[in-house]
């Protein structure tokens, strides 16, 4: 869980996922496909679950499971071939069974941001499935990772929807 | 020769096949529905259902779909390094969906300006009809060489122009212009 970089705008955050962009997940161009960054996220997803007890044997033992709901990803700069990355995630808000967060993809070397992707996650109980309370000890890991990220800014990309500058559906 | 970055990478199901030119005359469907496929085994989790990474790849199959439906394909990227990229997406996830199901994709267009289109992808299971997930997406028309955006040319504009006077009487999907937020009943 601890975090390793200078940078002030990412001390504090999790590191959910580092790794190496595969030559599988480019396009004709040498860069990360549009599906392949929220792969990398969906991975830093599963690394967030190890974190609050939801993790294998977490959801072995409670039967619960976390689905996404909605996925926001801005995508800023192209991201190539063998280049070293990672995902930051920050607690943005959470209730009794949904929890909202926010991961920040980083060029390892460069402390470059990459991708923004803002998701809505849901506790559910894989016997139906059906959404369920959390079990109390990962609502306590969050509560507490969601106190420790309370002072941190809010990301910049967070809260979005998509529009053309004065159209008419914002 | 196997081209080994070709063999590598996943490509899209109409890669290196071109366009159709465009039909000034023909009409222009309501949405658009240009691509269907099968959820293929790659794509699924420990639980056979479709991972949530792929709805985004299978979407991607569908723009690349609408791309050569408006007339860019390979020779268009490669002669003036120009393309379209994804700035930013937004995905709701409605139902899952197993292996060998078929899937029906549908595309409309909110919006557009010279360098921008404004998308909406739904995806329904082929045979229920059930929606399974959307994907809006603003993707801007780009010089690749220069990393800049840049006006699309004019015929390129006026069949997107078409399509936005076709798909204009459509009504605004639920989904979209939508931010994320934890909503809570009021007490």
């Amino acid at each position: 869980m601890a975090f390793r970089w200078k940078n002030s705008a990412v001390v504090g955050l999790l590191n959910t996922w580092h790794g190496k962009v595969l030559p599988e997940w480019v396009d004709y161009n040498g860069h990360l496909r549009d599906a392949f960054y929220m792969l990398l996220f969906s991975y830093a997803t599963d690394g967030f679950m190890d974190m609050i007890g939801l993790g294998e044997p977490g959801r072995a033992t409670t039967g619960h499971s976390l689905f996404t709901l909605e996925a926001h990803i801005n995508y800023l700069k192209e991201v190539r071939e063998g280049a070293t990355v990672e995902v930051c995630t920050q607690v943005l808000g959470y209730d009794s069974k949904r929890l909202r967060i926010y991961h920040s993809l980083y060029r390892s070397d460069a402390q470059l941001f990459l991708a923004g992707n803002e998701q809505l996650l849901v506790n559910v109980d894989m016997a139906g499935p059906f959404s369920t309370l959390f079990a109390p000890t990962v609502l306590e890991s969050i509560q507490a990772l969601a106190s420790q990220h309370r002072s941190l800014p809010s990301p910049e990309y967070a809260g979005r929807h998509i529009a053309l500058p004065g159209d008419r559906h914002g | 020769m196997v081209d080994v970055k070709l063999a590598d990478r996943l490509g899209t199901p109409l890669e290196g096949m071109g366009h159709h030119p465009w039909d000034p005359l023909a009409s222009i469907a309501s949405p658009l529905c240009l691509h269907q496929t099968l959820v293929k085994s790659a794509w699924v989790d420990y639980n056979r259902h479709m991972s949530e990474s792929c709805y985004l790849l299978v979407f991607g199959d569908n723009s690349d779909a609408f791309f050569r439906y408006i007339g860019i394909d390979e020779q268009y990227r490669d002669a003036g390094e120009r393309s379209l990229y994804t700035v930013e997406t937004h995905l709701h996830n409605l139902r899952e969906v197993s292996e060998g199901e078929p899937l029906r994709l549908t595309l409309q267009l909110l919006d557009a300006d010279e360098k921008r289109l404004h998308i909406f992808h739904a995806m329904y299971h082929g045979v229920s009809g059930d929606l399974l997930a959307t994907g809006e997406q603003m993707l801007v028309h780009v010089n690749m060489q220069a990393g800049r955006s840049v006006d699309m040319p004019a015929d390129l504009f006026q069949r997107v122009m078409a399509i936005r006077a076709a798909h204009a009487s459509l009504p605004v999907p639920q989904q979209a212009g939508h931010a994320i937020g934890i909503r809570r009943k009021v007490p």
